[in-house]
């Protein structure tokens, strides 16, 4: 089973009890790294089989899988 | 009074690879007003576009029409007419311009005139100069701006002296950038008034500058690095974030949700996210949609114009709905700002070099406006602008200007 590594959006109503919506997720198998508690995130990694399961929790809004990002490209660069 | 010494000029011959037609460019869409101001004052006959099936009605002499959707109207004067407008333009009320002829396999055709072909000068880059930050009276004092990118050479000497906060979330610290990505986009956004050895490069150099070093000096980061540097910059009430960062999306797909909540939220707490459309396009071959993270409807994307404001050939376009679509324009070629030591300076293009503009002039609007913080200091920053001769597609609502 692949883990990988996810960002947890957090819903507005729910903001005030991320900590407690981050402890059910662990629960539910979320290895749980940081809480971005200004933005509403939370940071960690799953299963990919239990995704679905996370997107369910009350308070969750949304459940991403994590994107590599790069640079705007340079072009033209001396 | 402010002049445009590239306004056409009454009854003299169309200069080559003109129509002898003028294009009228509004300041605001504030259509039914310049229509009638065209009609009283200078004595066109003007019509709506919308009322027309056809995509090309003729125009007579004396005649105009004006398209409402654009902000724009297509005009045929005589020369008592022309000297009418010319006057109006010169106070300010609108842009006027000769119409070009454009070919499609041409895309940076004869400039007419019509436009200024700017270069860096021995007092500034060209894109101060296109943005007019050189006669703004602010600079973004007081105001924070955080870069999020590669880091900081911390001990460039053009940022020695400067209050610098900065914070590793890629890996391993230190901030320092080995990369020079994020030197030169910390650079276009708050570089100094006074460079050491350069033209002046920096937009607003009065701000206060939070590098959060979210890409390691491979420029590798993931999602998770850039969403801890936007909550850092939050807690630490930055007004403005520039991240010059990205990934390719497709035709179709939808913003990222986790990203588009973290600026939306952001925005409630009076930050303003800025990013570049992307530099995927191959104009005017193909054209690639807005990338992620730009991509959200809650963060500013970014596209990239040349020195004679022609929508650079990289620079993505609005394909996607809801939120894939440009805001602005900017500089995007052949732009100089700061490189680690020992180079200190170098040119790049790309959409990453247009989004600090914006986020720059973001700090210029925020000293201007007090009181105007996330969505109301998004919403003086999408309307300042100048509006440009191409599809909000490509350049979205123009090309942004700094506060007078």
């Amino acid at each position: 089973m692949k883990r990988i590594n996810v960002a947890i959006a957090v819903a507005e109503e729910a903001r005030d009890r991320i900590y407690e919506v981050a402890a059910v997720c662990r629960a539910l198998g979320f290895g749980h790294t940081s809480t971005l508690s200004d933005i509403g995130i939370l940071m960690g990694s799953a299963e990919v089989e239990d995704l679905p399961m996370l997107r369910a929790i009350p308070g969750v809004i949304a459940v991403e899988i994590e994107h590599a990002l790069r640079l705007g490209e340079l072009r033209g660069r001396r | 009074m402010r002049t445009h010494r590239n306004a056409p000029t009454a009854g003299q011959a169309p200069p080559a690879g003109c129509t002898g037609r003028s294009l009228v460019l509004l300041r605001e869409r504030a259509s039914g007003a310049v229509a009638a101001l065209l009609r009283h004052t200078a004595g066109l006959r003007v019509a709506m576009s919308s009322d027309f099936d056809t995509a090309r009605p003729h125009i007579a002499p004396g005649e105009g029409l004006l398209f409402e959707r654009l902000g724009a109207a297509l005009l045929r004067g005589d020369p008592d007419q022309t000297r009418a407008l010319a006057l109006w333009h010169s106070e300010g009320a609108f842009l006027l311009e000769p119409e070009r002829f454009v070919r499609a396999s041409e895309q940076k055709g004869a400039h007419c005139g019509a436009e200024p072909y700017l270069a860096d000068t021995r007092a500034a880059t060209w894109g101060l100069q296109a943005t007019r930050v050189l006669s703004s009276p602010y600079q973004g004092r007081g105001i924070r701006v955080a870069v999020l990118d590669t880091g900081l050479d911390l001990r460039h000497p053009d940022f020695a002296g400067r209050a610098v906060v900065a914070k590793s979330f890629a890996g391993r610290p230190p901030v320092d950038d080995a990369n020079g990505h994020g030197t030169f986009c910390a650079g276009v956004a708050c570089g100094p008034q006074e460079p050491a050895q350069a033209p002046r490069y920096g937009v607003a150099p009065g701000a206060d500058l939070y590098i959060a070093k979210v890409l390691d000096d491979n420029a590798d980061g993931t999602d998770g690095s850039v969403l801890a540097g936007i909550d850092w910059a939050v807690r630490n009430h930055c007004a403005v974030v520039s991240m010059s960062i990205g990934t390719p999306v497709a035709v179709g797909d939808s913003y990222p949700k986790v990203y588009e909540q973290a600026a939306a939220r952001a925005l409630s707490e009076g930050v303003v996210l800025i990013a570049p459309a992307g530099n995927s396009s191959q104009r005017p071959d193909s054209i690639a949609p807005v990338e992620h993270p730009a991509n959200c409807p809650s963060i500013l994307a970014v596209g990239a114009v040349d020195q004679s404001f022609t929508v650079a050939p990289f620079s993505n376009g609005g394909l996607n709905p809801r939120g894939g679509d440009v805001d602005l324009v900017a500089p995007g070629i052949a732009i100089a700002s700061a490189s680690p030591r020992p180079a200190l300076y170098q040119t790049a293009s790309g959409t990453s070099m247009a989004a600090p503009f914006v986020a720059g002039i973001a700090a210029l609007l925020a000293e201007a406006n007090p009181d105007a913080r996330g969505a109301a200091l998004r919403t003086l920053l999408q309307q300042a602008f100048r509006p440009l001769p191409a599809p909000p597609r490509d350049v979205g609502a123009g090309l942004v200007q700094a506060p007078q």
